[in-house]
């Protein structure tokens, strides 16, 4: 009896914890599903579920898996690019604000809930974001500033806790494109005193966003059916074997250049022969360029459709090597015509770079370093390091080219023209930039920091770390000031002893900064263009009337002993090359 | 050799899962209220895992609720909410009924998920409502669980959750209940690293019994057979060492060897020398094995695991105010881990619990070790040069043997063991392969997701016996709590459509690393040392403990003798007591 009596209180028990649960599970899953915030415009703009969504990437390696879209690399890439007509619905981002110089890529989830950002890799190293911070929620009110917080890892640290604020505003006028919505975003981490501010901005139409981001990168929708539309423009000279350097102003227009669709800063060259290489929109083929019209402009030669997407391109000489997202490794000549092509052991990584005059070099994330011959593209040697961190460099050292490679083990890996492995050395959070001088190899580490290591040993004879508060992100180095070495960012250089890694000079910068292999720097200030040497003597000066964007490198053209470097910038709604150097 | 297949499956899989499930033992029996609990437990979390398996086809056909950080489809947050409100209430109760300081660890747990995310009238009602829950944690601590606190519990944080996502504010009511979500999964840590090492768990269970499978078949059938897969298993090792050394990876090079070399020889004495501390532990011969270190590590793995997760969790919280040598927080807080278990490991050995000491002892010196070397800014230990090593060392042991003419089966065992771990550990990743497309992911998700079920089906022994201390009703609640809030963390893990707040991947790879070597080592050095000095009381015949084909129960092994008059008895039987060895028969050494 007792047994029984015991045996139904447990029972009742049981049925009070089913109906109470069962009576909160409804009740709260009701809420959650019927209820929201008023849904503003943002819904239109995000694509359906991420699994299902197609999407194509502009601006270099991109893929879109479980949700999660990556966006390559976010640098300068000219905003001007898209003009409406022929390019259908794409979705675009532009970030600005923070540090965003650094970022290289950026991994956005892309889902019912809207676009959240899970992460970023910039040059020192990566953040991952637990949850990741919603950019365009797919709820969202107009005005209402949206709070949360969560974990921040920067590599493999500990989360750190962040605090998060989102505001998104109304649909903006035709002045930003059809209907783009725009939200800021405020980004704190305490243990880190970091604080970042930006400014998103997604447009499911066509048109042009503003520029003046400091960097950009967009994800382009259901893909253009259409062709590309021609280019036309103002004429453009490209000294072929000339020193100096000619702007040729069209008749009757200040304005000058040509204007080019889906050129990417990345995925662009110049042959030897002034051939302009690019990309296709959405990296699925690569267009050569040549001069064919009386005043000079460009405009397709051929075009060609390899394996995959488009991960990096190189030109050397008058081959034009591509590398695409399904591991192979292609040769075509001038005419557009497939020389050879080759399977890499994966996934490349960055940039093909040339090794001597008869070699290419190639890299993977997993850490295969593979070099091909160019002139049939069979593989010359196979060496697996670590997974890398970040990408090759290949400089010219004394002894012979050497490529310098950075791991996820925080080592700096020299490997030879023959694919021996020289040696290994501790790093510093990443590599930003190598170069070869006569006295060793210098590095520029994650930390700002600089290391001139021995090249037979890799022993650190020297070090210089004065450096984290400067912007530096590149090193020069010029045949005509062989003990110097210069780091040169965006708005600061600094000229050191290539002995001592000392600081010699930091010349006042008036504008903006870029290095130019194998001279000195580019200095950009409004439309005034100044070529300064490593000790600051001014090489060459120009005016681009008109110019409103920030040059860039688009490739460089080997001639003789000396790197020839083509610049492109931006003039209006026009560009123009120019050669430098 | 179907029979030592099946002895292989036995040892690996189903005996520690039978030993492990959460299940009634006749001599703690559980009070009636408690087995109703159990079955609306499981039913919730069969759902749960239900769900994660068929989540990325759930997402297309059923209606998805979208907030500003995740979205989920409406089925899984039918689901959800009654699992973290029933596990909530179930971490609670246990701990009111729990008389030990860790009770308080789990209510601060509670209030600062709870209270975290919330805000406003949440808190207050939450204020409010707590004072009987304050009360009701005081006054039933010594008493066993009523069948009123339950239902009562299960009000409590129904409101509470319900509120959270009811109350007005900038969030959405999803994002309220993914904030809630991401504050709970901090008690799921300890089980995330225990479940991280769970692939490593799987691949030396089935390396040890593999041995010992083959060994005892080769005895009692053909030992040329047995001695050709002894030749083949060396020259599968020959092969892989080789083409390790020779494909040109950084993980190989001889500074990284020697690093290895030096952490394995230190590890390995330290280990020794606990073992000394065992008592009678100064004779001749090794008492521990891999199968005792396989057999054992759930229940020894607990400190670890548990030290691990509090330093992962209590990093950022004293930011700053414990580091050496510039060292991050987290891996400053490793060199007073390892300290912590070097103290353990002395403890347990003078419980004469030799397999614990030994594990134990092995995760303070290799984490000391470890993080010297990070603060030295030396390369650090790879797996695969930690792994070329030790074979190295093994063939040196087997020639050293051989020319010696000491090589006796029981070594020969203990050799073959050492190999297969080797050979194990490097394969581990292939152990979660079958469960990849189950569940639709890849990568540290799958092995994760895999580790959690593994775990689930066997860290419940605690709730089979009780103690005065936690009475067996308290410890079944606290299981249950458990298994649902891993649930709830698995499911969201695989179906959120964007990085969930309970993501706890990086945990794995964290956990892998740690606690997987561990456990790794410690099987390997065991054999070795069993291998080069003997077996404590002579060498193991075939057969002895247990037949091929008959697949008994292992049954834990007690070294420590019977005590003399006035000596206080050690519980050999008790769970809290670890394992414990049983006095071999002398033989030749």
């Amino acid at each position: 009896m007792q047994n029984a009596a015991s045996g139904m209180v447990s029972l009742i028990s049981g049925i009070l914890i089913v109906v109470l649960l069962v009576l909160f599970g409804v009740m709260g899953t009701v809420w959650v599903a019927g209820t929201g915030l008023p849904v503003a415009a943002s819904t239109g703009f995000v694509p359906a579920d991420g699994h299902s969504t197609r999407v194509e990437m502009v601006g270099g390696a991109a893929s879109l898996e479980n949700g999660i879209l990556t966006v390559g690399e976010t640098r300068s890439i000219n905003p001007h690019m898209v003009d409406g007509d022929g390019i259908s619905r794409f979705w675009r981002v532009s970030m600005s604000g923070g540090d965003g110089l650094g970022v290289r890529e950026a991994y956005f989830g892309v889902a019912a809930e809207g676009v959240t950002l899970e992460g970023v890799i910039d040059r020192a190293q990566s953040a991952a974001f637990e949850p990741g911070l919603p950019m365009i929620p797919a709820q969202a009110d107009p005005g209402v500033t949206q709070q949360m917080t969560g974990m921040v890892r920067f590599g493999e640290k500990v989360g750190q806790r962040y605090r998060y604020e989102l505001e998104v505003d109304e649909p903006s006028g035709p002045a930003a494109g059809e209907g783009c919505l725009r939200s800021r975003w405020d980004l704190e981490v305490e243990d880190e005193e970091m604080s970042r501010t930006g400014v998103v901005t997604w447009c499911p139409g066509r048109g042009i966003v503003d520029g003046g981001v400091p960097y950009s990168g967009y994800v382009q929708g259901p893909v253009a059916e259409e062709p590309l539309p021609p280019i036309t423009g103002g004429p453009v000279k490209i000294p072929d074997g000339e020193e100096s350097v000619e702007l040729i102003p069209r008749a009757g227009d200040e304005h000058f250049g040509f204007r080019e669709v889906s050129l990417d800063s990345r995925t662009t060259g110049v042959t030897t022969d002034g051939m302009v290489v690019s990309t296709q929109a959405g990296n699925r083929g690569i267009v050569g360029l040549v001069e064919d019209t009386p005043d000079g402009a460009l405009s397709p030669s051929w075009t060609a459709s390899p394996p995959g997407k488009v991960v990096g391109l190189q030109v050397m000489g008058h081959h034009v090597i591509v590398s695409t997202s399904t591991g192979h490794l292609l040769a075509y000549d001038r005419d557009g015509r497939r020389l050879w092509q080759s399977e890499m052991a994966d996934t490349p990584f960055g940039t093909p770079q040339p090794l001597g005059d008869d070699v290419v070099v190639v890299s993977s994330v997993t850490g295969h370093v593979t070099a091909f011959d160019l002139e049939d593209g069979t593989e010359r040697w196979r060496v697996r390091t670590d997974p890398l961190e970040a990408a090759l460099h290949v400089v010219d050292a004394p002894t012979g080219p050497l490529i310098v490679a950075y791991t996820t083990e925080d080592e700096v890996v020299v490997i030879d023209a023959t694919g021996q492995q020289r040696w290994v050395s501790e790093g510093a959070g990443s590599l930003l930039s190598a170069a070869a001088t006569d006295v060793g190899l210098v590095v520029l580490n994650g930390n700002k920091s600089l290391v001139r290591y021995a090249y037979e040993d890799g022993e650190a004879m020297a070090m210089e770390t004065t450096l984290a508060r400067d912007d530096a992100l590149d090193l020069v180095t010029s045949p005509d000031h062989p003990g110097a070495v210069a780091a040169v960012g965006p708005g600061t250089m600094v000229v050191l002893d290539a002995t001592t890694l000392g600081v010699v000079d930091r010349p006042r910068a008036e504008g903006h900064l870029h290095p130019v292999p194998g001279v000195g720097v580019l200095e950009v200030s409004g439309e005034t263009h100044v070529v300064r040497d490593l000790l600051g003597e001014v090489q060459q000066s120009w005016d681009s009337h008109g110019s409103t964007g920030e040059p860039r490198l688009i490739g460089q053209s080997r001639a003789d002993t000396h790197a020839t470097a083509w610049w492109y910038t931006v003039a209006g709604a026009r560009q123009v090359v120019i050669r430098v150097g | 050799m179907w029979g030592v297949l099946r002895f292989v499956a036995h040892r690996t899989f189903v005996e520690p899962v039978r030993r492990g499930r959460m299940s009634e033992d006749p001599e703690f029996p559980w009070p009636r209220g408690i087995r109703v609990l159990v079955v609306i437990a499981t039913v919730l979390y069969t759902a749960l895992v239900a769900l994660s398996v068929v989540g990325t086809r759930l997402r297309e056909v059923t209606p998805v609720v979208a907030g500003g950080s995740m979205s989920l489809p409406v089925l899984v947050i039918l689901v959800m909410i009654p699992a973290i409100i029933f596990g909530s209430a179930g971490f609670f109760v246990a701990a009111c009924h729990w008389r030990h300081p860790v009770r308080y660890a789990i209510f601060a747990a509670l209030v600062i998920s709870y209270v975290f995310a919330s805000s406003g009238i949440v808190m207050l009602v939450g204020a409010v409502l707590a004072l009987p829950m304050i009360v009701l944690s005081i006054v039933r601590r010594r008493a066993r669980v009523a069948r009123w606190e339950m239902p009562l519990a299960v009000f409590f944080f129904g409101i509470l959750t319900s509120s959270i996502i009811m109350e007005p504010r900038d969030v959405t009511p999803l994002d309220a209940l993914a904030m809630l979500l991401q504050f709970l999964s901090w008690m799921a840590y300890p089980s995330v690293f225990a479940a991280g090492a769970a692939i490593v768990e799987i691949a030396v269970g089935a390396a040890s019994w593999t041995a010992r499978g083959v060994w005892e078949a080769a005895y009692s059938g053909s030992r040329r057979a047995g001695w050709t897969l002894f030749a083949l298993l060396i020259v599968w090792t020959l092969l892989a060492d080789v083409l390790s050394l020779t494909e040109g990876s950084v993980e190989v090079l001889p500074s990284r060897l020697l690093v290895a070399l030096i952490v394995v020889v230190l590890v390995g004495l330290v280990a020794l020398m606990i073992g000394w501390l065992v008592p009678m532990g100064m004779r001749p011969g090794v008492p521990v094995d891999a199968d005792d270190v396989s057999a054992a590590w759930v229940r020894a793995s607990r400190p670890i695991v548990m030290g691990f997760a509090g330093a992962y969790l209590l990093g950022p919280l004293i930011w700053d105010a414990v580091t050496f040598g510039g060292l991050s927080t987290y891996h400053s807080l490793q060199f007073v881990l390892s300290i912590f278990f070097l103290v353990l490991a002395i403890r347990a050995a003078r419980r004469g619990e030799a397999t614990t000491a030994v594990i134990l002892a092995t995760s303070a010196a290799s984490t000391f070790l470890i993080q010297s070397l990070n603060a030295l800014r030396v390369s650090l230990v790879s797996g695969q040069a930690l792994t070329l090593v030790l074979d190295g060392l093994t063939l040196l042991i087997l020639v050293g043997l051989i020319v010696a003419r000491r090589l006796t089966p029981d070594r020969l065992l203990a050799i073959a063991t050492a190999f297969l771990l080797s050979r194990f550990y490097t394969i581990r990743d292939w152990f979660d392969e079958p469960f990849t497309n189950l569940f639709a992911v890849s990568g540290a998700s799958a092995a994760l997701a895999v580790g959690l079920i593994w775990r689930q089906l066997t860290e419940y022994e605690f709730t089979q016996r009780g103690t005065s201390v936690f009475r067996v009703d308290a410890r079944v609640l606290l299981g249950l709590g458990n298994m649902l809030l891993i649930g709830v963390c698995i499911l969201a893990g695989t179906v959120a459509g964007s990085a969930s707040p309970a993501s706890l991947d990086q945990v794995e790879g964290v956990a892998d690393r740690n606690i997987g070597t561990t456990l790794y080592l410690a099987a390997t050095l065991s054999s070795l040392l069993i291998a080069w000095r003997g077996r404590e009381g002579g060498d193991q015949r075939p057969g002895e403990e247990f037949g091929v084909t008959a697949l008994a129960r292992i049954e834990p092994k007690a070294t420590v003798p019977a005590p003399s008059i006035g000596q206080k008895a050690v519980d050999v039987a008790s769970p809290e007591s670890g394992t414990a060895r049983s006095p071999r028969r002398g033989g030749s050494g």
